[in-house]
């Protein structure tokens, strides 16, 4: 949906300029608990849904009355294609004889993305992003945020007191984190069923001084993750390279940028394996 | 010979700076690539202007009298892990 209807401009002109438009995730992935009240609003909706007989599961397009009643649904075999949709939403709009909302309105009560801030004292926010280049480009790009505590960032450093050319294995615990996230967009969106096969980090102290230690990654990964259910199972393999800077007084990463030079995922249906290249991009949030 | 253990001392220091210096990942290329990366990302689906959440939807389409259009999926369409 994000990549077709939800991004086609007929569909954004009339959610924006119609609708009050909000985006719900089921299973709450990657977001903080649900409140009581949401949770029962959810249930109050499917409810009524159910009610009216309309059709459409936990993926679909849902609209609903100012006085919370369901009008319309649309499940997602058919929202996603936006020559579906948008006769779906032009039909509410002369229904319902719409008129658009209120510009300021909408600006005001338009949500800003959050950034993702450490939870612990030190703490360092890693931002993965994967993404296919083969013919599964069109998923885009799938974001993950990793935190190392300062102790583990610490144990990006090869020795304490550095020295170019000083180079050592990042401990397992540390190397695990973050690689676990490195599968690309697929129906298989769950990092719980990525399991870390093998993995190898070397540190290597290319510069070091009393203000700045800049230290250069080597490494690999190979990642078991499933494309979707338990008859797809895939394998991610990949090398990896990157570079880090850190402050040995404020004993801080201030910089970390890592990127695949070799990624592909590859991913068995009927038997039969389907290779994909990959990438894999890797940066500190400011 | 001590005189000699101290060259080839150097020698070996040398050698291993070179040696680092020839393994050296070049930082600005990883920089670009992950750059890169982040321009592919989809976009247009942002333009919409969601709010934040379906209480915060409810209690504006009461307010502004106007339907509300609720996308339910599963995983996370903010991340695209979905």
């Amino acid at each position: 949906m994000r990549a077709s209807s939800l991004s086609d401009e007929r569909v954004i002109e009339l959610v924006s300029q119609y609708f009050v438009p909000v985006w719900l995730s089921r299973d709450n992935y990657q977001l903080g608990a649900r409140s009581d009240a949401e949770r029962a609003e959810i249930h109050r909706i499917d409810l009524d849904k159910q009610k009216r007989g309309l059709k459409g599961g936990t993926v679909c397009v849902y609209m609903l009355a100012p006085d919370g009643a369901v009008l319309a649904t649309l499940p997602v075999h058919q929202a996603h294609n936006p020559n579906n949709l948008v006769p779906f939403l032009q039909q509410i709009i002369e229904k319902e004889r719409l008129q658009p909302r209120n510009p300021a309105a909408v600006q005001a009560s338009a949500a800003s993305r959050k950034a993702v801030r450490p939870r612990t004292q030190g703490g360092l926010i890693l931002h993965v992003r994967t993404k296919n280049e083969g013919p599964r480009a069109s998923y885009g790009v799938s974001e993950d945020w990793v935190e190392l505590t300062a102790d583990e960032c610490k144990l990006l450093v090869p020795t304490a007191n550095a020295r170019a050319g000083n180079s050592g294995q990042v401990p397992e615990q540390v190397v695990d984190k973050l690689f676990q996230r490195f599968y690309p967009p697929a129906p298989n969106w769950k990092v719980v069923d990525s399991t870390v096969l093998s993995r190898a980090l070397t540190a290597t102290v290319l510069a070091a001084s009393e203000a700045e230690v800049r230290i250069g990654l080597r490494g690999s990964v190979e990642l078991s993750h499933p494309f979707g259910g338990p008859d797809s199972p895939g394998r991610v393999t990949a090398n990896l390279v990157g570079v880090f800077r850190y402050d040995p007084r404020r004993k801080a990463v201030t910089s970390f940028a890592m990127a695949s030079e070799e990624a592909k995922f590859v991913w068995q249906w009927r038997g039969r394996p389907q290779p994909e290249k990959m990438v894999i991009a890797v940066e500190a949030e400011p | 010979m001590a005189h000699k253990s101290v060259l080839l001392a150097a020698l070996a220091w040398g050698l291993s700076l070179t040696a680092v210096r020839a393994q050296e990942p070049d930082e600005a290329a990883i920089k670009r690539r992950v750059e890169q990366v982040k321009m592919a990302e989809i976009n247009g689906w942002r333009k919409i202007p969601w709010v934040s959440s379906l209480l915060e939807a409810r209690r504006l389409s009461q307010q502004e009298k106007k339907p509300v259009f609720l996308y339910s999926h599963e995983g996370n369409i903010d991340t695209g892990r979905c």
